[in-house]
C-alpha cells in the first residue's frame, strides 16, 4: 500500500535521507532499523508530510502524495506518533485524542458561535470516537488527567490513541516503546498485532532488536541515509552488509 | 467539578448584574467613562486573547486594527454621514479584510519573526492615519463623531445608553470567547500553542487555525475601535500607537492569557489601578513595567489562571514530572 | 547633485547610528534568541547618562562616551541575569513580553529621573565645515569615524578573540558550545553587556546632532528590528550592511519623495522583505 522510491531530503548541505527505497504491504508490520543518526526519524517526517522531500517519490495506494502536507497525509489515513513522549501537556487526555481525531468534524466557526446542533452532535461523535480509541489502548481510566502528569508507559498508550484515532489505514510509531521496561514492551507489542488485527498497516522505528525479531514480518534496514538491506527478520540479521554497518563503520546500536 | 461549574456560573451572574447596574451606582459622569472605556478596551483585549491567549502568537500591531476600526466609523459618519450602524459594519468588515491580508503575509513569518512584522504593521498603520492629513486629518484628528443613531425608541445620546450599548457589545465578545474556547476550534487554537508540530501531525492545518485565529482577533479590535469612535465623539492618531498596544497586552497579561475571565478581569483592574495612580500619571509604568516581568515569569496564566494553576500543582501530586519532549523537526506549513 | 551628496552624508551618519544599534540587537538575538524589545531604551539610558556625566559631572565628551557604555553594559548583563535567564525555557513569547515590560519601565524612568523636555547634549565637534554649497559638521564626521572603529574592534574581538570566538560558537550552536565546555550563560550575560554598550556608544555619539527625550528609542527599536529582519536575524555583517541601506533609503527617499513618509520607508521595505523572503534577505534559503 505504501511504496517509497529513491526518496531523498537534505537539510542545509547535509544529505539525511538519500536513496531509501522500500514498499509495505497492507496489513502487515515493518520495521525500519538502522544505527543512530541513519535517517529513520526524518524518514518517518517525510512519509508523514512533515518535512517536504528534496527527492524521490512516495506513493500512497498507488496516488502520488509527494510532498503532501501533514494534514494532508492525515486525511488520507496516514498518522504516526512521536519519539519523545509528545503529547499537548496542559490538555487533558481525551482532549489529547479528540483534537487528533477532530479533522473528520465539518463544524465551522459559526457553529461554535451559535452552539448549533451539529456542533454538540460532532462533539458527542468526538468524544465517543476518543473514548473507544484510549479504551482500546487501555487507558479509559485516565481520561480527565492532565496529559503532563499521567505515567510514562500511560503516555506511550495516549500517544499511540491519537495515532489510531482517526482510524489510519497506516499507522508510523516512532520508538513507541522507548524507555518501557521489558514487561511494559511485551504490552505494546501486543497492542501492536491488535492494531494489525483491526486492520491497520503499521511501520515502526525501534532500537528494541527483540521487539523488531518477534514484531516485524518485514525489516528494512538504513545507514547513512540509504537502504541497505530489506526482508524478513531471519534474512536480514544474517546479511554481512547489516553487520558491517552496526559492528563497522557506523557505530553501535542503542538501546538494544 | 459540577459544584465548580455552577460556582463559575455564579460568579459570570454576579458579574452581569454588576454590569446592569453600575451606571446606577456611579453617580460620577467621569467615573462611568472611566468604566465604558475600560469595557471597550476589555473587547480588544478580548480579540489579543483569541491570537495570543489560544494560538500562542504575540501579535504587536493590535492598535492598528483598533485604529481601523476607530477611522472607519469616524470617517464614514463625518465625511460620508452615514449612520452609525452602517459605520460600524463597515469597521468589521474593513478590519475583517484588513485582517485576512496581514494574516496572510504575516502567519507565513512564526514566532518573533511574526511578533516583528505585525509591529511594523502596526506602525504602517499608526503612521499613515498619522500623516495622511487630508484624509485623518493628521495629529488634529476627527471631532464631533456623531453618537450612534437611535436604534426606535432607544437613543444613544446619554451617557448611560452608550454604556449599555457597550456592554453588549461586552457580553457578545465573552460569549464568543467561551463557545469558540469549549468547541473544536477551540481545541485546535490551543494545540497549535503548545505544539505547532504535534498539532499538524495530527492533522490540524495550523496556518488556517492561525489565520482564523488572527482575522478574529482583528475584527475584535475593530469593533471595540469603533465602539470607542462612537462613544468617545473624538479620535487622534494616538489611539493606534504601538503603545496601546503594549497597554493591551498589560491588561491581557494581568488579567489572564487563554482565559474566558481575563481580558476583563485586567482591563478592568489595570484601569482602576490606573485611576488610582493618577497623580503619578507620567510614571505609571514604573510599576506596571515590573508587574509585566514579574507576573510572566511568576503568573504567566495571571490572574484568572490562579485557580487553574493550583488545580494543576495539586494534580500532579506523587506522579514524577513528565519528561522534557525532545524537539521535532519543524512541520512544514501549507502556503 | 550637491543635494544628493548631502542627503548620502546624512544617510551615512543615520547609518552608522542604525548599525551600531542594530549589531547589538542581532548578536543578543543569535546567542539567546529573544527580540529585545529593551534595546532601543537601553540606547536611549544610554544617552541621558552620557549628557548627565558631560553635563553635571563635568566628563568630556569621551570619557562620557566611555563611562555611559560601561554602565550600560552593566545594566545590560543585569537585565540578562534578572529577567532573560530566568525565562530560558519558557515559551518564546515571554522572554518578549518580559522585554516590553523593561521597555516600558525604562522609559517611565527616564521621564521620572529628567522629565519630558528635550535635551541638547553640548559636543565639543561644534564646528561646521563648508565646501562650497556643501557643509558638514565635524560631529557628523565623527560618527562616521567612531562607528567604524567601533565595528572593527568588535569584528577584531569576534574572530580574533578567546572570548569573542566562544560567542559566536554559541550563537551557532548552543548545545553544542555547552558540550565543548564553553559557560553559555556566562556568554549570554557578557553578550547582553556589549550590546547594551554598543547602544549606549551609538547614542552618545548622535545625541549631539538629534535630541534627548525618553521616547527616542521607541523609533529607532523598530527601526533596528527592520534591519535585522533585512539583515538575516544573528547576522552582524546583514545588521551593518541593512544599517546603512536603510539609512540611506530613507535619507535619499525623504529628499526626493515625501519627508512626511520618511519613517514609513523602514516598515514598507520590512514588509515587502518579510512577504517576498520571509526568512531574511541576506540568508541562505534552505
Amino acid at each position: 500500500m505504501l511504496s517509497v522510491e529513491a526518496l531523498g531530503k537534505s537539510f542545509g548541505g547535509l544529505q539525511a535521507v538519500q536513496d531509501v527505497t522500500f514498499s509495505v504491504e497492507a496489513g502487515s508490520i515493518t520495521a525500519i532499523i538502522g544505527p543512530n543518526g541513519a535517517g529513520k526519524s526524518t524518514l518517518f517526517n517525510l512519509i508523514a508530510g512533515a518535512v517536504r522531500p528534496t527527492s524521490g517519490r512516495i506513493r500512497l495506494n498507488g496516488e502520488d502524495v509527494t510532498g503532501l502536507p501533514a494534514h494532508e497525509m492525515a486525511a488520507r489515513g496516514v498518522a504516526r506518533t512521536f519519539q519523545s513522549t509528545h503529547l499537548f501537556q496542559e490538555f487533558t487526555v481525551i482532549d489529547n485524542v479528540m483534537a487528533a481525531c477532530q479533522l473528520r468534524g465539518g463544524a465551522h466557526l459559526w457553529d461554535a458561535l451559535l452552539r448549533t446542533d451539529k456542533l454538540r452532535r460532532e462533539a458527542g461523535a468526538l468524544r465517543e470516537q476518543a473514548m473507544r480509541a484510549l479504551a482500546f489502548v487501555e487507558v479509559a481510566h485516565l481520561a480527565d488527567r492532565r496529559a503532563g502528569t499521567i505515567p510514562q508507559e500511560a503516555q506511550k498508550r495516549v500517544a499511540l490513541a491519537m495515532g489510531i484515532a482517526t482510524q489510519p489505514k497506516l499507522v508510523l510509531l516512532d520508538e513507541i516503546a522507548g524507555g518501557l521496561n521489558p514487561e511494559e514492551t511485551d504490552r505494546m507489542m501486543a497492542l501492536i498485532r491488535r492494531l494489525v488485527d483491526h486492520g491497520m498497516t503499521v511501520c515502526f522505528v525501534e532500537h528494541k532488536l527483540r521487539m523488531v525479531m518477534q514484531l516485524a514480518d518485514q525489516v528494512v534496514v538504513i545507514h547513512h541515509g540509504r537502504t541497505i538491506a530489506e526482508g524478513t527478520p531471519a534474512q536480514v540479521s544474517r546479511d554481512p552488509a547489516v553487520i558491517e554497518a552496526y559492528l563497522g563503520g557506523g557505530g553501535i546500536a542503542a538501546g538494544g | 467539578m459540577r459544584l465548580r461549574w455552577s460556582f463559575r456560573r455564579l460568579a459570570w451572574m454576579l458579574a452581569l448584574l454588576a454590569g446592569l447596574l453600575a451606571p446606577l451606582a456611579v453617580g460620577n459622569p467621569y467615573y462611568l467613562q472611566v468604566l465604558t472605556l475600560g469595557l471597550i478596551w476589555a473587547i480588544g483585549v478580548y480579540g489579543l486573547n483569541i491570537v495570543l491567549g489560544f494560538t500562542g502568537q504575540l501579535s504587536l500591531g493590535h492598535a492598528g486594527f483598533f485604529g481601523i476600526g476607530a477611522y472607519t466609523v469616524g470617517l464614514l459618519t463625518l465625511r460620508v454621514g452615514l449612520s452609525f450602524w452602517v459605520a460600524l459594519l463597515a469597521a468589521v468588515v474593513l478590519t475583517m479584510i484588513a485582517g485576512w491580508l496581514v494574516g496572510w503575509i504575516c502567519l507565513r513569518t512564526r514566532g518573533h519573526a511574526f511578533a516583528i512584522f505585525t509591529m511594523a504593521v502596526g506602525v504602517i498603520i499608526n503612521l499613515l492615519i498619522d500623516k495622511w492629513d487630508s484624509l485623518t486629518n493628521g495629529q488634529v484628528g476627527l471631532v464631533n463623531i456623531p453618537a450612534p443613531n437611535a436604534i426606535g425608541p432607544v437613543s444613544f445620546d446619554s451617557a448611560q445608553a452608550r454604556y449599555y450599548l457597550v456592554l453588549v457589545f461586552l457580553v457578545l465578545a465573552a460569549y464568543a470567547t467561551w463557545a469558540i474556547l469549549r468547541s473544536p476550534i477551540g481545541r485546535a487554537m490551543h494545540a497549535v500553542r503548545q505544539s505547532e508540530e504535534l498539532a499538524a501531525a495530527i492533522g490540524i492545518p495550523v496556518m488556517r487555525t492561525k489565520r482564523l485565529a488572527f482575522v478574529l482577533s482583528t475584527v475584535f479590535a475593530g469593533v471595540a475601535g469603533a465602539l470607542f469612535a462612537g462613544y468617545l465623539g473624538y479620535l487622534g492618531p494616538d489611539v493606534t500607537g504601538v503603545d496601546i498596544t503594549f497597554d493591551m497586552l498589560l491588561y491581557l497579561l494581568v488579567g489572564g492569557m487563554g482565559t474566558v475571565a481575563g481580558p476583563l478581569v485586567g482591563a478592568l483592574l489595570v484601569g482602576a489601578l490606573t485611576q488610582v495612580l493618577q497623580a503619578f500619571q507620567q510614571y505609571q509604568m514604573l510599576i506596571f513595567g515590573p508587574v509585566l516581568v514579574i507576573l510572566i515569569r511568576f503568573f504567566p496564566g495571571g490572574l484568572a489562571g490562579i485557580p487553574a494553576g493550583i488545580r494543576r500543582r495539586r494534580e500532579r501530586g506523587p506522579n514524577p514530572p513528565p519528561l522534557a519532549a525532545e524537539p521535532i523537526p519543524a512541520a512544514r506549513e501549507e502556503v | 547633485m550637491t543635494l544628493l551628496m548631502q542627503e548620502v552624508l546624512g544617510g551615512l551618519v543615520l547609518g552608522s547610528i542604525y548599525s551600531l544599534v542594530a549589531m547589538g540587537l542581532t548578536l543578543v538575538y543569535g546567542v539567546m534568541e529573544i527580540p529585545n524589545f529593551a534595546h532601543g531604551h537601553l540606547y536611549m539610558l544610554g544617552a541621558y547618562i552620557t549628557w548627565f556625566l558631560l553635563v553635571s559631572a563635568h566628563f568630556g565628551y569621551w570619557p562620557a562616551t566611555l563611562a555611559a557604555a560601561v554602565v550600560l553594559s552593566g545594566i545590560g548583563a543585569l537585565l540578562e541575569w534578572v529577567v532573560f535567564r530566568p525565562l530560558r525555557n519558557a515559551p518564546q513569547v515571554h522572554a518578549m513580553i518580559a522585554s516590553v515590560g523593561v521597555m516600558l519601565f525604562l522609559e517611565a524612568l527616564a521621564q521620572w529621573l529628567w522629565g519630558p523636555d528635550f535635551q541638547r547634549m553640548p559636543t565639543p565637534y561644534g564646528r561646521v565645515l563648508n565646501a562650497g554649497p556643501f557643509t558638514v559638521s565635524e560631529q557628523q564626521l565623527v560618527v562616521i569615524a567612531a562607528a567604524i572603529v567601533c565595528m572593527s574592534l568588535l569584528y577584531l574581538f569576534l574572530k580574533h578573540t578567546p572570548l569573542g570566538m566562544a560567542i559566536e560558537a554559541v550563537a551557532q550552536n548552543r548545545t553544542g558550545a555547552r558540550l565543548v565546555g564553553i559557560r553559555t550563560h556566562r556568554i549570554s550575560l557578557i553578550t547582553f553587556g556589549l550590546s547594551a554598550a554598543l547602544a549606549s556608544i551609538a547614542a552618545s555619539l548622535i545625541a549631539p546632532i538629534h535630541l534627548i527625550f525618553p521616547a527616542m528609542g521607541t523609533m529607532v527599536i523598530m527601526k533596528a528590528f527592520a534591519i535585522i529582519v533585512i539583515g538575516g536575524m544573528g547576522s552582524i555583517p546583514g545588521a551593518i550592511a541593512g544599517g546603512y541601506i536603510l539609512a540611506l533609503a530613507e535619507s535619499i527617499g525623504g529628499a526626493y519623495v515625501s519627508t512626511n513618509y520618511q519613517d514609513v520607508i523602514a516598515f514598507a521595505l520590512l514588509a515587502l522583505i518579510l512577504f517576498l523572503r520571509p526568512s531574511g534577505l541576506f540568508t541562505k534559503g534552505v
